[in-house]
This record gives structure tokens, C-alpha cells and sequence, in this order.
């Protein structure tokens, strides 16, 4: 991100706010990361599915009489906000941009409102109304009352990701001080369906990596973080402490298949090269990677293959699905806020689900909790359309 | 600065609401898209004919970027997948309909067609005009090197959500001002030389300068 050596034009991560089946809140998913989990389950009577494939269903997460989507994003913006350390009414003081990424919000599926417009008149209206309420950062710039730019990425399983890529490249250019970047997913009949048909679902818990994976389970949930400029961030935080920042980010397309990565992985080559370059940064400055790691045969198998061409035998990736499920478009963000969660206390989880080498996967992840040192990690995603997208974030230290 | 360096635009005839599909059709046959929908047809038409209209005469440089600003995406083909949900077991489900309806599907297509291994971004709204966040985006991309060509396309088809459901309300969807199915597409460069039609007209629209 052409970030100069004192870090003056450093893309700030000032705030995260979190949740998913690893836990609600920053505290809670630390600890789901290091410990254990709710096991999925089969999709409960409020999504409607008969298929069996098990889900990561936020069973606590209360129901909301509007949309499920925008009560996660909601969620999760206001442990976002907190941590920051900011008010609503701060943000309006800044040129505050809001990008969020999704797939299931920017969707009209609502399965039975279409049974009933195919048959006639809709009992009621609502459903469309609250479709046309959103996408996702429409919603919230009009809840937040704010005037700055706002996008919703769907671009896929790579939306999160994608979302806090674009919010930085706002940054950067100078358009905005500070952006609301995140992604939102809810479990919905439509994507289960829709994975099942595909034949890339799970029968049982997912094992990213694994010799016997058989596939990915959803889940759901929402991650938010703020991104500020350095100028901003020294203006909120004279005194500096440990933080955290955006070193890098990369994205590039297969230009190969709708539905399947690149064999060899040449996409996610390109997006992670280019991270690197724009953070000024070595494959060996990365201390540990968080792959996006689905469960499914192509996806890790590609993944596996291009560490192992980047980062050599040696590498230190995990993938967090095990415990979240892959929550779509939200899973771009929500693993970009344990990577920095990972960073902050030196000691990876193993990868969750992994067990035994498979003969596919050419090095395996972590199996078992493993220190490192560095202060830069690297996190992917990867998407139905052949797009790739690493992020790369990085650590300060107090002075 | 940015400048437009092909363009393209495809509307329905006069008192059409809808993008001739008979041309549609024939452009998925001569490009092998059978499996295509409409609004992937209509997209990847116009990355085309804008890629022919620019200096490249329609093989761009690779490393080009790709974003597409979307109303309510490839709704027709959502309405598909839900049929499909309505009618069969879910055990029984095609993919292709599922597949399709995932809106970054078009992108791909146009992608893989223009051999563009560029960013990809696929960004959807419900406004009747294009938000400023996907300009701010393509604007951002090109001034801070994230690529410095971009593919930008913006998109509306009809389909369920604007005709059927204004109609079930008691309203057309041309009386209540919805745009009528269209796509433009322009091919946008940081390079002077490449230029066609000018700088674009984008609010802070600057020559770079160097310490930029």
C-alpha cells in the first residue's frame, strides 16, 4: 500500500467486532479459537431445509422480526464501534465510508413471499420492503445517518475479504479517513440448497486439509472492522501502543471457471504476490497464514499448492471452518479479525477438523497449537467466479 | 487522471422495457456461453464491444480490472433457483440456476472471455441510479496502482422484483421510475495515450503528480 518506513500512510486498524460460532465478541471467539465449539448441527426449523448437511447455526443469536443480516452486521458493528473507541456521532465528524460484503442480503429469497407473489397478491409486502432497505451498507449509512461512500460487495465467498480491500483503497486515495469494512452472512434454505446441488456440502463436521475431508458446512455471522488513516489514528491515539494495521492487499481473478479455482492456483498466486509487494514485504516476513481453507477437495488442495510454491516446506497455515462453518460473506472479515486475534498472542491454534495428512494436499496445516514469531500474517479467500483476495496485516509494537 | 478509453452501451428498442434477447441469445451461441443467463449475456456483451472499441481492438492488457455495479443482480435467474426449490426435493436440485444467480457469476464470464486476470469486484444496489461507492471504488483503484485499467459496467435487468412485484402493488414499474434494462460498460485508463473519449467526469477527478 506504498505505506512508508515510519508508517505515516498506514491503513490503521483501530477496531474489530465479531461474531460467528467460534464465539459472539472479541473475548469469546478468542477463546473458541484456542478452545472448543458448538458442533454443527442439522439446519433448524427457522431455516426450513429437509437436507441433512450439518450447519453452523448461531443458535443464541435471538430471532429479529426484520433481517437476520442486518441484526449480525449490527451486532457486530457496535462491539466494532466500542472498541475503537468511538461514538456514533464521532464518525460523522470524519469523511466515513461504509463497504460491507454479502451474498444471502443481496438476494431476494424469502421462499415462501415468492410461493405467494407466483400465486397472486403477497399476504404482505414486508419482505420486499425489507430487501429494498438494504444491501447491507445502504442500511447502515442510513441507521448512521452519514453522507460518505458506500458499496456491498458481492463478490461471493471473497465479499469480506473484498469489502476491507476496498475500504483501504478508499483510504489510500484519500476519499475517506475512516471506513466501516466488514461482511455479513445468515444462514438461508437458498445458498444450503444451492451448495448441496453442487455436491460440495459436508455430511458430517467439515476437516479442512484433511485426508477424509468430504466438503464444506455454512455458517453464519458478521465481522466489522475500522480501518482509519494513519493521520486520523495519531489524531485519536497520540500515544501509541501495540496496534494493528492493513499492510497489504492483492486480488486477482483465474479468468478459468464459474464454479471451480484454477488447478494450480495461478489467481491466488497473483493476489497473494501482489499483497506482498504492495505491504514491501517477503514470503518470509509472513509469520503464519490463514487459508480460507473450506474442506472442499478442489479448494484446499489448490490453497495447499500454492503455500508450498510461496512459502516452502516450512509454511504455518491453519483454516478456522472447522469452527465457524464457511459463512460466506462474512468469512473474508471474520478471518481477517482472528488473524490479528492470533497475532496479538503468538500462539496458533491447530487447524480445526485436520487430522491426517491427505495425499492431495502437498504440506499440511498446523496440527497442534504452534508458537512463531513475526509480527505479519496473511489471510485468503477465495470465491465461485475465480476470485482470489489475500490481505495482510501487520503488528506494532509499543515504543 | 482517469480517462475513458472504450465504451459501450446496450438499452432496449424504443417502447421496449427489455434488452433484445434474440441478440442475447445469438451471443451466448458464438461465444459458448449456452449455460449463461440474460443478465451475464448482457454484461459480458458490453465488456466486449467497449474491449473492441479502445486502442487494445479487444484483447486487453491481462493484468485489467473488472468491476461491475449491479441493480438487484441477476434477479431472474434468483427467481430461477427459487422455482426450482418450489417444484423439486431439495436433494434434487440442478446447480446451474444456483450457480448463476451468485452475482459475481457475470464477471467471471467477462473475465475468462477477456483473459483478465485484473481485480474483480461485483458491488449491488437497489437505487435507481449507480451509488457513489462503486465510482469511489473504480476512482480508487486506478489512483492508488491497484490496477490501472479498469473494465467499468453497470447493469439493470428486469425481472420479478421491479415489473412483477410494482405490478402485484398496483404500480408499473415505469410509473414508478425504475430504469428501463440497460448496461453501459467503459474501459478506463490512467494512460493519456489510451484515451478515446476524454477524462471521465468523476467528482476530484486529477492529474497525478509526483509525491501522489
Amino acid at each position: 500500500m506504498d505505506q512508508a518506513a515510519d508508517g505515516t500512510n498506514r491503513i490503521r486498524i483501530i477496531g474489530c467486532g465479531c461474531i460467528s460460532n467460534a464465539g459472539d465478541g472479541l473475548r469469546h471467539t478468542l477463546e473458541g479459537l484456542y478452545g472448543t465449539v458448538p458442533p454443527p448441527h442439522r439446519a433448524s426449523n427457522r431455516i426450513g431445509t429437509t437436507l441433512e448437511d450439518p450447519v453452523f447455526e448461531l443458535d443464541a443469536f435471538p430471532d429479529h422480526p426484520g433481517s437476520r443480516s442486518m441484526a449480525l452486521l449490527e451486532h457486530a458493528f457496535a462491539e466494532a464501534l466500542e472498541n475503537a473507541d468511538l461514538s456514533q456521532q464521532n464518525l460523522k465528524e470524519f469523511r466515513t465510508g461504509i463497504c460491507i460484503g454479502t451474498t444471502v442480503a443481496v438476494q431476494l429469497n424469502d421462499i415462501e413471499f415468492y410461493r405467494q407473489q407466483k400465486q397472486g397478491i403477497p399476504d404482505s409486502f414486508e419482505p420486499l420492503d425489507r430487501f429494498l432497505e438494504g444491501p447491507p451498507s445502504a442500511f447502515l449509512r442510513k441507521k448512521l445517518q452519514l453522507t460518505g461512500p458506500e458499496a456491498t460487495i458481492s463478490n461471493a465467498c471473497a465479499s469480506g475479504a473484498d469489502a476491507v480491500a476496498v475500504g483501504a483503497l478508499w483510504i489510500e486515495s484519500g476519499l475517506c479517513d475512516l471506513v466501516i469494512a466488514g461482511g455479513v452472512d445468515e444462514l438461508c434454505r437458498v445458498p444450503i440448497a444451492g451448495f448441496h446441488a453442487l455436491g460440495v456440502t459436508s455430511p458430517e463436521p467439515c476437516r479442512p486439509f484433511d485426508a477424509d475431508r468430504k466438503g464444506l458446512n455454512l455458517g453464519e455471522g458478521a465481522g466489522v472492522v475500522i480501518l482509519a488513516s494513519d493521520q486520523l489514528y495519531r489524531r485519536l491515539h497520540p500515544e501509541s501502543g501495540e496496534c494493528f494495521f492493513l499492510a497489504g492487499c492483492g486480488s486477482s481473478a483465474d479468468a478459468y471457471h464459474i464454479t471451480s479455482p484454477h488447478p494450480e492456483g495461478l489467481g491466488l498466486e497473483r493476489a497473494i504476490r501482489k499483497a506482498l509487494s504492495r505491504a514491501s514485504l517477503t514470503p518470509d516476513q509472513i509469520a503464519f497464514l490463514n487459508a480460507h481453507g473450506t474442506g472442499t477437495l478442489n479448494n484446499d488442495a489448490c490453497e495447499s499448492a500454492v503455500f508450498l510454491r510461496l512459502f516452502g516446506e516450512r509454511v504455518k497455515y491453519l483454516s478456522t471452518k472447522g469452527k465457524t462453518g464457511h459463512t460466506l460473506g462474512a468469512a473474508g472479515t471474520l478471518e481477517l479479525i482472528f488473524t490479528l486475534l492470533m497475532l496479538q498472542k503468538g500462539v496458533l491454534p491447530p487447524s480445526a477438523g485436520f487430522r491426517k495428512k491427505a495425499e492431495d494436499v502437498p504440506v499440511p496445516p498446523i496440527a497442534e497449537p504452534t508458537e512463531f514469531s513475526g509480527d505479519f500474517a496473511l489471510s485468503t479467500s477465495l470465491a465461485f467466479g475465480g476470485c482470489n483476495t489475500a490481505l495482510i496485516v501487520g503488528r506494532e509494537c509499543a515504543e | 487522471m482517469i480517462f475513458i478509453a472504450g465504451k459501450a452501451e446496450r438499452k432496449p428498442s424504443p417502447g421496449e422495457r427489455l434488452i433484445d434477447r434474440a441478440f442475447l441469445s445469438g451471443f451466448k451461441k458464438q461465444h459458448g456461453m449456452r449455460r449463461a443467463d440474460f443478465y451475464t449475456a448482457m454484461i459480458v456483451s458490453a465488456a466486449l464491444e467497449a474491449a473492441e472499441d479502445s486502442c487494445f481492438r479487444g484483447t486487453l492488457p491481462e493484468e485489467t480490472g473488472i468491476l461491475i455495479a449491479g441493480r438487484f443482480g441477476p434477479q431472474n435467474t434468483t427467481a430461477k433457483f427459487l422455482d426450482e426449490l418450489l417444484e423439486y426435493p431439495e436433494d434434487q436440485l440442478l446447480s446451474t440456476a444456483f450457480t448463476l444467480s451468485v452475482h459475481n457469476a457475470a464477471a467471471s464470464y467477462a473475465a475468462e472471455l477477456l483473459h483478465l486476470t485484473g481485480p474483480v469486484f461485483t458491488m449491488t444496489h437497489n437505487g435507481k441510479t449507480i451509488p457513489e461507492g462503486p465510482l469511489a471504488a473504480v476512482k480508487a483503484c486506478l489512483e492508488t496502482g491497484y490496477c490501472t485499467r479498469i473494465l467499468f459496467l453497470s447493469a439493470q435487468e428486469s425481472g420479478y422484483i421491479d415489473e412483477n412485484l410494482r405490478r402485484q402493488r398496483g404500480k408499473s414499474s415505469a410509473e414508478a421510475g425504475d430504469p428501463r434494462e440497460n448496461v453501459s460498460a467503459s474501459l478506463l485508463t490512467i494512460y493519456e495515450n489510451e484515451s478515446k473519449y476524454g477524462p471521465m467526469d468523476v467528482p476530484g477527478n486529477r492529474t497525478r503528480t509526483e509525491g501522489d
